[in-house]
């Protein structure tokens, strides 16, 4: 696990870009700076090529590069796995549960915005730093396989944000 | 981890919601929670992997199907469930199926082109069909559309008959076109019910019913051994089917009616046959003479060479047949229901059942007693629909007994597209069908390469898939609601739930939810209630449920989850053959009245071995798998993740093939290569290869580029050469080839 704290900006902008295909639906806050950040607002511009690049990515039915789900990244890929159901026990002991019941809990997008909430609200360090090797930690496959397969500079730079938040992120909030 | 009630609720008690986040996200994408625990239940449903429809029990927690087991006391699975149907969670869950309506960007359209997908709204997709559909009929007419589907429920017959579609093809027309054109002449119907419990004896023709794990024949067949019922099995290769048998008879393949034919010979000459059936209930005496000198010629000795089986043995079971009054169950289709023969072999199979009196009889072949459950144009009354106009680009009207039972022919549609009438299909609708369920798979991408707009509606991104100009994403047995009547142990009505165990996952939807929105775009007027609302198909549900007499509400009979209606087993006297008066018929005065054969003869398949091709090639469907759909289940695939080839040793140890060795299996239209399985269960003239496999979508993660097209050795058919091999029924003709082998 790694001992510093991930930025709650780079959360929360990764956990949006994996969630959402138009960037111009993802909010980048004023002054937000970061490689990220300054990709979703050149790619406000030209949308298109985003929301393209998303569905190959992501959606393909002509072959998916990077699948959003924990529970397809385990020894017995499927959706709705285990990762799913623990995912919604976590976000029910404090209280939440997703927006859209007719999608997996443990989307990547969904599992970095609540980690995000946990550091923000003051969860000990314990708590987030289970909760980040329960559902976070796995992402570094995920990363490495979107770090080669991106065509377009944002999803590039997500692959690197997400790097830098499993490298800092764990422990308790800043 | 600890987590005390202090973190849950830190924030007065609304837990993470208590104050807005940084930034906002949050709260856009979560929301509080509505329960703290799981929600866990077990619900009632069945299979629908395949028509025994066994019923299932299915522990859900929070919506999401967790277990799944065999529902105890249930008549058909008897609280059983085979391989496929225990794998339905992991079929469900695929995490490969198909998510979101999705248009193609990239117009080169092949296997190997990546379409360019990009995700559009299901409302953007049903305005974009619904334009170039309308469009094409407007400028085309009816005949420019070609509707093929995996079956074909009420409301898409609705749409399909509404909108003068003339070009339909479903997955009935491979399996059982031929026997349903023989059926309707015969005996009036479908006996596909089988007494095997009862039986007094039964010859089964090839299909391998066990493996296929049909798990009400499976019981009965096993019923029937334990009483000391004597089961023949002819086929060509040694099966689960065979071993359950008492009597394994290997065959030459595609010879199954000259033993039928040869079988009803002993019957007639010895007079081993149910007199008194036959008397009352047949028009057997209206042309005895002409039955009883058509079979004369058709005796065991005659039939041996063709079959390989000792005229004895022929002799043998013919006569303990008709002494036994036995059965010889048409279940579904036979070996030969694959080959140009099939009518001729339905006919004869039928008469079996007619000479042993065992239509509609206990012990034998009965129609199915079912709840009658009312189909949407009983239920809403329509407009007329418009007169089916057009050319037939499958040619069946070129064969007047598959038009007259409304199939279609899978077999010849890719000649129909190509040479017939290039260019005549400019839309087609797919429904869950893959191009690897034809002849020729390949050239069937090519017909669809000519068509300007496909859509496909389906639950795994299928070959076909990478065609489509728009794909839909299609539910699961697991997210749809239906009335279910079963066929198999049918003695008295028995309907079985399919409930929707989970909601509907990303934006799949069900068959009669996008039916219902094209009508209500295309024809309008078919899709309204007689008030003038929209259909609904929860409203149409609950009315079904009502007048079939299952419960008040569809929810009333979700709660009961099976209904019976026992009732005692009342044997038909009265037969619904057209103009027979009543009677079966063994003599079709009709087939011949439209230049065909009223009594079956003996016809080789179009296929047969030369110095160049000189192995029957026979394929299956493994037991493991459901056709080519179930190849990506993980656990099916961990089963049998591919195909090989099957050779008899002494076959191969000509060729220098050793076990596992690559082989290259080539035929007149093509050739794949295999690894090589070597097995005595198979004749030596015999190269055996199962079906399913040689998907090519890479999409699909455990199935893609796993073993090869069986369909890629078998060649396609036109109607001109089904009339000159008197295939009058149309036979599906999906396994009829011959090939040759060589070490890769
Ligand atoms: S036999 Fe198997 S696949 Fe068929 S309905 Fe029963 S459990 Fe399902």
């Amino acid at each position: 696990m790694p001992d510093s704290s991930p930025s709650l900006l780079a959360l929360t902008l990764a956990g949006q870009a994996l969630l959402q295909s138009d960037p111009n639906r993802i909010a980048v806050p004023s002054g937000a700076d970061g490689p990220l950040a300054g990709q979703i607002r050149l790619a406000q511009a030209a949308p298109d090529a985003v929301t393209q690049e998303y569905t190959r990515l992501f959606l393909n039915p002509a072959g998916v590069e990077c699948h959003l789900w924990q529970s397809v990244h385990a020894a017995e890929p499927r959706l709705f796995g285990p990762a799913h159901h623990s995912a919604l026990e976590w976000f029910r002991r404090f209280g939440a549960e997703p927006q859209q019941s007719n999608e997996p809990a443990d989307h990547l997008g969904l599992l970095l915005l609540f980690y995000a909430r946990l550091i923000e609200e003051g969860v000990p360090g314990d708590v987030t730093g289970a909760y980040f090797n329960d559902h976070i930690a796995w992402a570094a496959e995920f990363t490495s396989k979107l770090r080669q397969q991106a065509r377009h500079p944002l999803y590039l730079a997500l692959a690197r944000e997400i790097q830098s938040i499993l490298a800092s992120g764990g422990t308790q909030a800043m | 981890m600890a987590i005390t009630r202090r973190h849950l609720f830190q924030a007065g008690g609304a837990g993470l919601f208590a104050a807005p986040s940084a930034f906002g996200a949050f709260e856009q994408y979560l929301q509080p929670a509505s329960r703290s625990a799981a929600d866990v239940r077990k619900l009632v449903t069945c299979c629908g992997f395949c028509t025994p429809a066994c019923g299932m029990q299915v522990t859900v927690q929070d919506g999401v199907a967790t277990f799944v087991e065999g529902l105890p006391g249930d008549a058909h699975g008897a609280g059983h469930l085979c391989g496929k149907g225990t794998s339905s969670a992991n079929f469900f869950y695929d995490p490969d199926r198909l998510k979101y309506p999705m248009k193609r960007t990239n117009p080169r359209r092949g296997l190997d082109d990546d379409p360019g997908f990009v995700r559009i709204s299901w409302t953007e997709a049903l305005d974009t069909i619904a334009e170039k559909f309308g469009g094409y009929i407007k400028n085309h007419g009816a005949e420019s559309l070609l509707f093929l589907s995996r079956n074909s429920p009420d409301l898409l017959t609705r749409l399909i008959n509404a909108l003068g579609i003339v070009n339909r093809v479903d997955h009935n027309d491979i399996c059982f076109t031929a026997d349903q054109a023989v059926r309707k002449y015969t005996t009036g119907g479908k006996t596909w019910c089988e007494d095997f419990e009862n039986a007094r004896y039964i010859v089964l023709f090839g299909w391998d019913l066990v493996a296929k794990n049909k798990i009400p024949a499976v019981k009965g067949i096993l019923a029937a051994r334990q009483k000391g019922v004597k089961v023949i099995h002819f086929s060509t290769n040694q099966t689960a089917t065979s071993r359950m048998a008492s009597e394994y008879i290997p065959v030459r393949p595609g010879s199954d009616p000259a033993i039928a034919l040869a079988m009803i010979n002993v019957m007639l000459t010895e007079n081993l046959f149910d007199q008194d059936f036959v008397t009352k209930y047949t028009n057997f005496h209206q042309y005895e003479s002409e039955i009883r000198s058509h079979f004369a010629p058709y005796t065991p000795e005659w039939a041996s060479p063709l079959c390989d089986v000792p005229a004895d043995v022929i002799r043998r079971i013919g006569q303990e047949f008709g002494r036994a009054r036995g059965m010889a169950p048409a279940y579904k289709k036979t070996l030969t229901a694959n080959y140009t023969n099939a009518t001729q072999m339905s006919h004869a199979q039928v008469i079996l059942q007619i000479l042993g009196g065992t239509i509609d009889r206990e012990g034998g072949n009965y129609f199915a007693r079912t709840h009658s459950v009312p189909g949407v144009d009983t239920v809403y009354p329509r407009p007329a629909n418009p007169p089916k106009t057009g050319r037939r680009i499958d040619g069946r009207d070129k064969l007047f007994f598959v038009n007259d039972v409304d199939q279609g022919i899978f077999a010849t549609l890719a000649d129909g597209m190509l040479r017939r009438y290039p260019g005549m299909i400019k839309g087609a609708f797919i429904n869950a069908y893959d191009v690897k369920g034809f002849p020729q798979p390949l050239r069937m991408v090519e017909a669809l390469k000519t068509v300007e707009f496909i859509v496909t509606y389906d639950f795994l991104p299928s070959d076909t898939v990478m065609l489509s100009d728009i794909v839909l994403p299609s539910s699961h047995q697991f997210e749809s609601n239906d009335i279910i009547t079963r066929n198999f142990n049918a003695k008295y009505p028995q309907s079985v739930v399919r409930q929707a165990v989970a909601a509907p996952y990303f934006e799949a939807r069900g068959t009669g939810n996008l039916v219902i929105e094209l009508g209500k775009r295309l024809c309008p007027d078919y899709f309204k209630t007689p008030d003038g609302a929209w259909i609904s198909g929860s409203t149409l549900l609950n009315e079904k449920t009502k007048r079939a007499g299952l419960g008040e509400t569809f929810a009333e009979f979700r709660a009961k989850g099976i209904v019976e209606s026992p009732a005692p087993f009342v044997p038909r006297t009265n037969f619904t053959a057209p103009n027979a008066g009543g009677k079966c018929q063994i003599y079709v005065p009709q087939f011949k009245d439209k230049g065909f054969e009223p009594l079956p003869h003996w016809h080789l398949k179009r296929e047969q071995p030369s110095a160049a091709y000189p192995y029957y090639f026979v394929t299956y469907i493994p037991g493991t798998h459901r056709r080519n759909t179930t190849q990506n289940c993980s656990i099916l695939h961990e089963m049998m993740p591919t195909n090989q080839v099957t050779i008899h040793p002494a076959t191969a140890a000509r060729h220098g093939i050793r076990e596992g060795d690559p082989v290259r299996i080539s035929s007149r239209v093509g050739a794949i290569e295999l690894p090589a399985r070597l097995s005595r269960t198979v004749r030596e003239d015999v190269v055996l290869v199962p079906h399913g496999f040689g998907h090519r979508s890479r999409s699909l993660g455990n199935a893609a580029n796993k073993g090869a097209r069986d369909g890629d050795l078998i060649p396609d058919l036109t109607p001109e050469e089904m009339l000159a091999l008197m295939d009058f029924g149309g036979s599906g003709a999906i396994m009829d080839a011959v090939v040759n082998i060589g070490r890769a």
